[in-house]
């Protein structure tokens, strides 16, 4: 077992080879060796942590290498129906997630992470893209349309 | 106590409670900072600038209060903002049981928008930049429009190289479309001119990929050095050497477009005062040779359609004919092999030993192989000048090819397509299913990927009979696979459809067309007919493909465009007023001969 510590102090206690999951703790206990000491995660709430852990719970049994290779000849929308619900969350925890799992180095939730926003972005026009994230239009409107005819060339496919 | 002091007194205590509240928190707040949040990270702040405007709208307002009501709310919010985290929650929940309806909706609206996330903006790079890896080349093009920052990670050289990789020259496994190579005019001259260029046959086929398209690069970036030197170079940034992938996409996609939607431009090029058996065209060099009835060999100009050399010396029917960039090759009815430099017009060598016309030839580096009206294959070798002859058809061999160096293929008017082993000079296998003279059988070249597998045949006894009688077991399957191409596709099982998708297979085949009609592809190693393509009313005269399309000619005077992956029938185009006798494919182009004497080039390039 191995414990982990939160940002806000709250500690976790996991299997190994959940917690190994995570490239960064698994080469943490490989330079530490075994030790009672919790891991302090200081870039993690408690919160995400929480669903970071279930995640590894839930793959604990995933095949760790080429996994990346798997995941890219796969077509987008196939997102494993588990790990979709999984991802059904508000932006702001999608966001934690997604640093969460750099931060942690699980390729495979990274993955799913950006997976989920591409989802999010894909289909949709320039306006409604800047509706689902909130962002301002900030082209002049003779930068907005001579970007328009720049990009022209993908349409009606 | 009088009203007056009674108001006094609370103001006090209030004004107490408020700075007692402020200086308990916010020491503690500029020692150890809140947990910071999205909203509140400094490193992103700076993106989240409609907040700075609406929080001046708010102070406006503000201001248009009585004195004493502006200080009680920036009591509130001055209170709001110095509690801890926990507090704070507390706060908002006192304020959100006291709500009324309108308030409640208005919270609502107001906080829809905020707490959504500019993912791209606020992420490391290279997260956003594997988030745009997952999109199309459409999304991709959207996503460039948002903002700024969104179209800087958007247009990145990264992620389109990556497009590039998955499209070009290949299927893409997520999206099935493939992206023709389109190798660099001038930049591929510019190499011929560097090296003697004497080697590798051209055509379209000899170019290979390694990534992308990176081949023109090298000579890109000279010229475009050449042209800073010019304009003194004045804002050389080191990046603008290079064309954007970005750009490299976009010009092949419009191309293949084109090709989908059968949108081409069309030349013809006159000169010829007989039928044109035979045509080859070369990008690279912009040449295109011609054969003919009219006994001459033309030499074309391939972009601007003007005859350069008419060769004369075959006194028969030119039938087949192929150039590099040093020599040409030419096979004729009057028996003979004559080899030229077309630049010069000169025959530098007759080869005879044929006994009746030659109808077909295929040269690569070391040797040369020719087909021939008396029903014989001879392979010359150009170093030692030795001619052998391998036996077999059993009438005229109208198409030879050489395939991986050491075997040759051969279609004939017997019917039969053979394979040949050139080291031990014996036949190796006769493919047999045409019930029409074979007038063209072209093995695939490498990384040709197709679905042309036969499904999995059930497990059935056959009769002794049944296996000796290879004839009418083709036959049969023949019948099959016309079935197959009659009836609906959703009669073939959804489950195997869908495995079919997945697997693409690599085994090497053999494209032929025939007198019967039809195209047939086989199985290299089996010899088995995989595939028929029924379409054309007449016989087959000419066959040619690349990795994305099967491109025919046949007397019924029409060229039609075939699927390569899935063999369906795609255009037919009728430009020609007889037969159609030869057809050359590139990237962007069809060039078609016909026994009205005239070549038709159909460009399916950037129409500029």
């Amino acid at each position: 077992m191995v414990q982990l510590l939160s940002s806000d102090n709250e500690t976790f206690t996991v299997d190994k080879q959940v917690a190994e999951r995570s490239i960064l703790i698994k080469n943490m206990l490989e330079d530490v060796g075994e030790s009672d000491a919790p891991i302090p995660l200081p870039n993690v709430t408690a919160k995400i942590l929480k669903k970071v852990i279930d995640w590894c719970e839930h793959h604990r049994s995933d095949p760790v290498s080429q996994q990346e290779e798997v995941n890219d000849r796969k077509r987008l929308t196939e997102i494993d129906e588990w790990d979709q619900k999984f991802m059904e969350v508000d932006q702001e925890t999608l966001f934690e997630i997604i640093l969460a799992a750099n931060y942690l180095d699980i390729k495979p939730l990274l993955d799913i992470g950006c997976k989920t926003v591409a989802n999010m972005i894909k289909g949709k026009s320039p306006e409604e893209i800047r509706r689902t994230f909130n962002i301002v239009n900030d082209f002049t409107p003779e930068e907005e349309a001579q970007i328009r005819k720049e990009n022209e060339w993908a349409e009606d496919r | 106590m009088s009203e007056l002091e009674e108001e006094k007194s609370y103001e006090v205590m209030a004004h107490n409670s408020v700075s007692g509240f402020l200086t308990r928190h916010v020491p503690k707040q500029l020692t150890s900072p809140r947990q910071t949040c999205y909203r509140h990270r400094t490193d992103i702040a700076r993106t989240l600038v409609p907040e700075e405007s609406s929080r001046v709208a708010v102070q406006k307002q503000l201001e248009n209060l009585f004195k004493a009501d502006q200080n009680a709310i920036a009591h509130i919010w001055s209170m709001f903002s110095a509690a801890p985290a926990n507090q704070r929650l507390l706060m908002l929940q006192g304020i959100v049981s006291t709500c009324c309806m309108p308030q409640l909706s208005f919270l609502a609206s107001a906080v829809e928008p905020l707490l959504k996330i500019d993912f791209l903006a606020v992420l490391p790079h290279e997260v956003s930049l594997k988030i745009l890896s997952h999109l199309d080349a459409k999304s991709l093009c959207h996503a460039a429009q948002v903002s700024r920052t969104w179209k800087h990670l958007a247009d990145d050289d990264i992620v389109w190289h990556r497009m590039c990789e998955q499209h070009i020259d290949k299927k893409c496994t997520k999206c099935g479309w493939g992206l023709p190579l389109l190798y660099n005019k001038k930049a591929l001259r510019k190499r011929q001119r560097s090296s003697d260029g004497v080697t590798a046959a051209c055509g379209t086929k000899s170019v290979e990929l390694s990534t992308g398209a990176p081949q023109d690069q090298p000579s890109k970036r000279r010229r475009v050095s050449q042209d800073t030197d010019i304009k003194s170079a004045a804002t050389p940034p080191p990046d603008a050497n290079r064309r954007p992938w970005k750009d490299v996409y976009s010009e092949r996609l419009i191309v293949e477009r084109n090709w989908r939607a059968n949108k081409y431009t069309v030349r013809t090029l006159k000169g010829h005062k007989d039928g044109v058996m035979c045509v080859q065209f070369c990008e690279n060099n912009n040449r295109l040779i011609s054969g003919s009835y009219d006994k001459t060999v033309h030499v074309w100009n391939l972009e601007t359609g003007e005859i350069l050399k008419v060769l004369t010396g075959h006194t028969r029917c030119v039938r087949a004919l192929q150039f590099d960039d040093a020599k040409l090759v030419t096979g004729s009815m009057d028996n003979t092999l004559k080899i030229w430099n077309y630049n010069t017009g000169h025959c530098i060598r007759t080869l005879q030993g044929h006994t009746d016309g030659v109808i077909s030839l295929h040269f690569d580096s070391r040797i040369l192989v020719s087909g021939s009206a008396d029903k014989n294959v001879k392979v010359w070798n150009f170093l030692t000048g030795e001619c052998f002859t391998l036996h077999g058809h059993t009438d005229w061999v109208n198409q030879v090819k050489i395939h991986r160096q050491s075997m040759v293929v051969s279609a004939s008017d017997d019917t039969t397509i053979r394979v040949w082993d050139l080291n031990t000079r014996t036949c190796l296998k006769v493919l047999e299913g045409h019930v029409g003279q074979v007038q063209a059988a072209i093995p695939s070249m490498h990384g040709f990927a197709h679905r042309f597998v036969l499904p999995k045949q059930k497990p059935e006894v056959k009769t002794p009979e049944e296996i000796e009688q290879e004839q009418l077991h083709s036959c049969r399957q023949d019948q099959q696979q016309l079935q197959r191409a009659t009836s609906e596709e959703r009669q073939v099982p959804i489950q195997q459809q869908k495995k079919e998708e997945d697997d693409q297979s690599n085994i090497e085949v053999i494209i032929s067309g025939s007198l019967d009609n039809t195209l047939k592809v086989w199985s290299m190693e089996t010899g088995e007919c995989l595939r028929t393509l029924f379409g054309h009313v007449e016989g087959v005269w000419s066959v040619a493909f690349d990795k994305r399309r099967f491109v025919s000619g046949s007397s019924d005077s029409t060229i039609r465009v075939w699927d390569a992956d899935s063999g369906q029938a795609l255009h037919t185009l009728k430009e020609h007023d007889k037969g159609v006798t030869s057809v050359s494919l590139s990237d962007t182009k069809i060039i078609s001969a016909s026994e009205d004497g005239e070549i038709r080039i159909f460009d399916y390039g950037m129409q500029v």
